[in-house]
């Protein structure tokens, strides 16, 4: 235990910097445009956050991907620890912190005023297993074919993002998009279990890999 | 702190179609101070990344005592490779950490970390905790790695290339704390560098690693005492060390310089027409791995 135990200390720190700066930069975004708001800085930076939040999470678990394999994992296994107890380290962390991140997105959105339904809990596990999911799959692809490879997805991945965002927005306010009471619910929920599974897979993946990581400094 | 011995048998490490390390088998004992010396490429970061399991070997088993090295944290507790730190990345990014960023992941993760020893080291060396590692000079790296590796008073310590951009008054410096350290402690070091003269007087046995195999394992002095350089005319150089391990000989005119490495019980005569010197640690090597 006392392997993972540092892990998630080291890890818990790196991925909590790096969250903490996208809190950072919402907040800068908030005091240039909330000056002049009503509400004020916290409100613009809550709805900045309940708006933008989610994207920025995704964007953030991408960069992740390629630094925490490039530069944080050699630093562990340099400092003496197992490849085990640095992937456990990193996962939990990882989802821990992604989890912590979407509450915050959560909580601006209720202070803003946004309704909360049962639906957001849903919404939150495809946010926290969608992102997680991209950061190992950018990880692995690093680690298995190298920095251009990975790159190459990192943009292959945000512009089918961006496409498919534009096409469903598009198709909202056409309102094609709209699914009856019927089917939204399962919809979701498929969806959600696409997803988690897509995370699983790509863990498997990464671990497989990790197992036999070279140290390169 | 454990007494047991680290033990590798038959490692072989292959990358592509290259044999970097062939078969090697090597036995580290507790409390001495070992010197592993070989030319660029001649697979000493490789043999220590396998001993500290930083890298899997391609065949063979790195034992402390009875436990497995590979992905074994009671076994890598007492073992620490402090790498050298490079502020460009094996990807080609540069290295946005920060002095103290390693030296807290360092506290984390080294069981036995001696914090005020790493305080003590930083100041000595003046090196600013806050300046990014991609910022700091060749020495710096090399600073931080010898903090790292003393700091963390493992019991097996590896420093590659410790010395590599330091300067004579910081290389002094750093031969003394280590034998400081070894005296207080009787830790295990194993150094490998290219100023080999320089550090001979420290090594209490030497490893010579060629082409990925161990060539010579011995204690320093013992080695030194049965080295000579003789020369004179070939003939009579050829005369008197018939039948000695030569290693390396070179000729110019009619004359001949042979390095022997002498057997117990053999010898040769110094005379008029012979000249037989002693020779120094880097000599020997250089004899040994000549092309």
């Amino acid at each position: 235990m006392d392997g993972i135990k540092r892990n998630l200390l080291y890890w818990g720190y790196t991925i909590g910097q790096m969250i903490l700066t996208i809190i950072v930069m919402v907040l800068i975004i908030s005091i240039v445009t909330g000056l002049d708001e009503i509400g004020g800085i916290l409100h613009s930076f809550c709805v900045t956050m309940s708006a933008y939040g989610a994207t920025y999470m995704l964007l953030l678990m991408a960069v992740l991907g390629m630094a925490l394999i490039n530069n944080h994992m050699p630093l562990t296994l340099s400092m003496g620890s197992t490849r085990r107890d640095s992937f456990i380290g990193m996962e939990i962390m990882l989802h821990v912190e992604g989890l912590l991140l979407i509450g915050i997105i959560i909580a601006a959105g209720i202070f803003s005023g946004k309704a909360v339904s049962g639906m957001s809990f849903f919404n939150s596990v495809l946010l926290l297993a969608a992102s997680a999911a991209l950061c190992n799959l950018i990880g692995w692809a690093f680690l298995r074919y190298g920095k251009v490879v990975s790159l190459i997805l990192y943009v292959v991945v945000f512009i089918t993002g961006a496409l498919g965002i534009y096409v469903l927005s598009a198709l909202h306010a056409a309102g094609r998009l709209g699914l009856s009471e019927k089917w939204g619910w399962p919809v979701l929920a498929a969806a959600v279990m696409a997803v988690v599974t897509a995370d699983g897979i790509t863990i498997w993946l990464y671990a497989r890999d990790v197992k036999k990581m070279e140290v390169r400094v | 702190m454990t007494d047991e011995k680290l033990v590798c048998s038959n490692i072989t490490k292959v990358y592509g179609k290259k044999e970097v390390l062939k078969n090697v088998n090597l036995e580290l004992e507790k409390g001495k101070i070992y010197g592993l010396i070989g030319r660029n490429g001649a697979g000493k970061t490789t043999g220590l990344s396998m001993l500290s399991a930083q890298n899997p070997a391609s065949t063979g088993m790195v034992m402390l005592g009875k436990e497995p090295v590979w992905e074994n944290r009671k076994a890598l507790n007492h073992i620490c490779f402090s790498r050298e730190i490079n502020a460009i990345g094996a990807n080609g990014q540069g290295n946005g950490s920060r002095v103290k960023d390693y030296l807290r992941a360092a506290s984390w993760y080294i069981p036995n970390w001696d914090k005020a020893m790493a305080d003590r080291l930083v100041k000595e060396f003046d090196l600013d905790v806050k300046k990014k590692v991609i910022k700091l000079s060749k020495g710096m790296l090399s600073m931080l790695t010898i903090i790292i590796a003393l700091a963390s008073k493992a019991d097996y310590t590896f420093l590659d290339e410790p010395v590599a951009g330091l300067d004579v008054v910081m290389r002094e410096y750093f031969y003394r704390i280590l034998l400081e350290e070894f005296s207080e402690s009787g830790r295990t070091f194993i150094v490998s560098t290219h100023i080999i003269e320089e550090a001979s007087d420290v090594l209490e046995e030497v490893i010579m690693l060629d082409k990925g195999q161990i060539i010579l394992k011995e204690d320093t002095q013992a080695l030194l005492e049965r080295a000579r350089h003789v020369s004179g005319k070939e003939d009579v150089v050829d005369a008197a060390t018939r039948g000695l391990h030569c290693l390396h000989e070179e000729k110019i005119g009619r004359s001949k310089g042979v390095t022997v490495l002498l057997n117990e019980g053999e010898h040769v005569q110094d005379n008029a027409e012979l000249s037989v010197q002693p020779v120094n640690l880097q000599q020997v090597f250089v004899a040994m791995c000549k092309e």
